[in-house]
């Protein structure tokens, strides 16, 4: 297309057209100029508009340029966020306890927001102290042995004025003062950030920089959201924590079902016994009344007949004197047989009210009032080998059998004392728990092994030696408690002491 | 439609017709752009069909035959401008790599731009191509072919099958190797 090109198709024209004139070939050279000017002038436009795009795409560009390294900065500055996150939560599933967990976030985030030093201590807001808990530095400088010794040393006071806050806050005077204490101290600049776990224990982390140190918002963001995620954490472990124990409680409160049936069908088969002990008990107590007034009238007539008959049969004197001994010996076997029968008629009567078919009538009682008869019924069996220490608070009257009660208080009182082989002490307190009375009776004995536990409310378990116990005493105790819709409960250290535990509801509290 | 197809338009009938013929052809058009084309913008299809309509007319030829002609000039403008897509040494296997190859490098310089779908099977004997285009430019499609069977001094034979002009779905060519 240059101009090579047009001068040859010119001449190439002006040939084949017959133009040899020199003005005719001039006036075509003139009209393809123009034409060549037109498409020049549009060349000429075309190309600087290519410039114009050409410097806008270049100007694009560059922003793009720009953008693209921003971002990499930014999207750099995430990973780093993310990973900081990351971390965090992984935390979580490290099993940690709060020490090693607080240490390890102060770690993270140092890195994170570059702190030179981080810190952490505890505030009790009820109790309003402050203590050290976890340190950690970037550059294991000196500072942070400084930072710690201040702390012991109280130069920390002026953190009264930044406690109350909850959000991260930024401050530098204090280091004004760090630094009257220690000149070399060159941390000035700090961060603190509260965490709140409940309403008494709050936590401080602090980040401190050499020089003045302006984080970015997100930053700050990013520690509140990582401390919130640990926060989390804790409180979810506190609650895995309680259902633990609940389970634990659920447990024994299994056993203890599980026990109360047990007792529930002893008393039972015991009310059977009784009652079918009970019958032939009297009529052999009855019959050995009268076998007694029988006995008597035998001997009056042996001895008329004696005064009858003086003659020297040896046989009948030989018959006279065995006679006379069974005479002598009937009325011990008698008594013997009585004695024991007494004894029975004792046993079954405790099987009875062990089992609740000796139903009393229940009125207002005055547990103090029990605590003190047994405590005066038992006096002369506990006075030379325990002191008693009485802690009786003002409680609320209970419904229930008085005599029952004392019945129940002077078995325990005296199972202590026996405990006690020379000297100790008997303590027992009457108190409102839980809208219960809770009667406590706690002696410093020898204590109850724990295989002994187990069956002490059961009926006949005795650790006395044969004839001196029935075993039936804390079983009747179990039997009235549980007839005043109230518990008694057992715990035992041996060597130091056994406490009883007797709940009571109060009048109307609909249990 | 890429400004780059109009530049090579001004630039062909240029060189084949003379100035005084572009010159013309665009007063009489009137294009929206003035014919101020540049490679890097893009213009209305209208304004494609305003200035093939007027050279159509102005040069006495039928459209297909325009457009035949600026296909083969298409071809030997793209083989000095993009000597990257020309590595192939052989005409059917260029076509081969126009669809998959070609256009993808070009979406990659001209984001916005959009091609026809093209389909190649080999028999063993002939190339067949699909075209498919909303354009129904298959004129053009035949002017490239012819271009590259040039560029590559493979003398072919094109033949179309079927065309949308006709009612088809789609354009087929089947290009047979002559000698």
């Amino acid at each position: 297309m240059g101009t090579t090109f047009v001068s040859l198709k010119l001449v190439r024209k002006g040939k084949k057209m017959g133009l040899n004139n020199l003005k005719s070939i001039s006036a075509y050279m003139k009209e393809d100029y123009d034409e060549l000017k037109i498409a020049y002038e549009r060349e000429k436009k075309a190309r600087a508009r290519a410039e114009e795009i050409l410097e806008t795409r270049s100007t694009h560009l560059y922003k793009i340029n720009q953008q693209l390294s921003d971002q990499y900065f930014l999207s750099s500055k995430r990973n780093q966020e993310f990973e900081f996150l990351y971390r965090v939560t992984k935390l979580d599933g490290a099993n940690h306890d709060i020490d090693d967990l607080f240490l390890e976030f102060l770690k993270l985030s140092s890195k994170l927001i570059w702190a030179e030093m981080s810190f952490c201590f505890k505030y009790n807001k009820k109790k309003q102290v402050l203590l050290p808990f976890k340190m950690t530095s970037l550059a294991e400088s000196e500072n942070s042995l400084k930072l710690e010794h201040s702390f012991y040393r109280g130069h920390f006071d002026f953190l009264d004025i930044l406690l109350d806050s909850t959000k991260p806050v930024k401050f530098s005077s204090f280091m004004k003062d760090m630094a009257q204490v220690d000149p070399d101290f060159n941390l000035n600049c700090s961060y603190l950030f509260p965490l709140d776990l409940d309403d008494e224990e709050r936590y401080y982390f602090w980040y401190a920089y050499p020089k003045n140190y302006e984080l970015p918002q997100e930053s700050l963001d990013l520690i509140t959201n990582g401390l919130y995620q640990l926060k989390t954490f804790i409180l979810k472990n506190k609650a895995q924590l309680q259902v633990l124990e609940n389970y634990k409680k659920l447990k024994e409160m299994k056993s203890q079902l599980i026990h109360s049936e047990k007792m529930a069908s002893i008393g039972t088969i015991s009310a059977g016994i009784a009652h079918e002990i009970n019958n032939p008990l009297s009529f052999l107590l009855t019959n050995l009344e009268v076998l007694k007034d029988y006995l008597g009238s035998i001997g009056t007539y042996v001895d008329l007949l004696e005064k009858s008959n003086t003659g020297t049969n040896t046989e009948i004197s030989t018959m006279k004197n065995n006679i006379e001994f069974i005479l002598e010996d009937v009325p011990n076997l008698l008594r013997e047989s009585l004695d024991g029968i007494e004894r029975i008629r004792e046993i079954v009567n405790g099987l009875r009210t062990f089992s609740r078919a000796d139903d009393g009538i229940f009125k207002e009682v005055d547990v103090n009032y029990c605590i003190e008869t047994a405590l005066k019924l038992v006096s002369n069996e506990l006075k030379h080998k325990c002191k008693i220490s009485k802690n009786l608070s003002e409680i609320p009257h209970v419904m229930g059998s008085q005599g029952q009660l004392i019945q129940v208080f002077t078995n325990l009182l005296v199972n202590s004392a026996q405990a006690i082989d020379e000297h100790g002490s008997i303590e027992v307190k009457s108190t409102i728990n839980d809208n219960k009375i809770l009667l406590t009776f706690c002696d410093s004995g020898k204590g109850i092994s724990k295989e002994h536990l187990d069956k002490l409310f059961t009926p006949f378990f005795t650790t006395k030696p044969t004839g001196q116990g029935t075993g039936l005493g804390l079983s009747i105790s179990y039997g009235i408690i549980q007839k005043h819709r109230g518990n008694i409960s057992v715990e035992s250290s041996p060597g130091l002491g056994t406490t009883f535990y007797i709940e009571l509801p109060m009048i109307g509290s609909g249990e | 439609m890429k400004g780059i197809i109009f530049v090579e338009l001004s630039e062909m009938v240029q060189e084949k017709f003379g100035h005084k013929t572009w010159n013309q052809v665009l007063q009489n058009a009137e294009p929206e752009s003035k014919g101020v084309y540049t490679a890097a913008e893009n213009y209305s299809d209208e304004e494609a069909d305003k200035l093939l309509n007027t050279m159509s007319a102005f040069l006495s030829k039928s459209k297909d035959e325009v457009l035949k002609l600026f296909g083969v000039h298409l071809i030997k403008a793209f083989s000095t401008r993009f000597p990257q897509f020309f590595k192939e040494r052989q005409l059917f296997p260029f076509i081969e790599s126009v669809e998959p190859v070609i256009h993808a490098e070009i979406k990659k310089i001209y984001s916005d731009a959009s091609f026809p779908k093209l389909v190649t099977y080999y028999d063993g004997e002939h190339l067949m191509l699909e075209y498919h285009s909303v354009k129904k430019m298959c004129a053009l499609t035949h002017g490239l072919i012819k271009g590259a069977s040039y560029h590559f001094n493979e003398p072919v034979e094109i033949e179309q099958c079927r065309c949308t002009h006709n009612g088809d779905d789609f354009c087929l060519f089947k290009i047979s190797k002559k000698g």
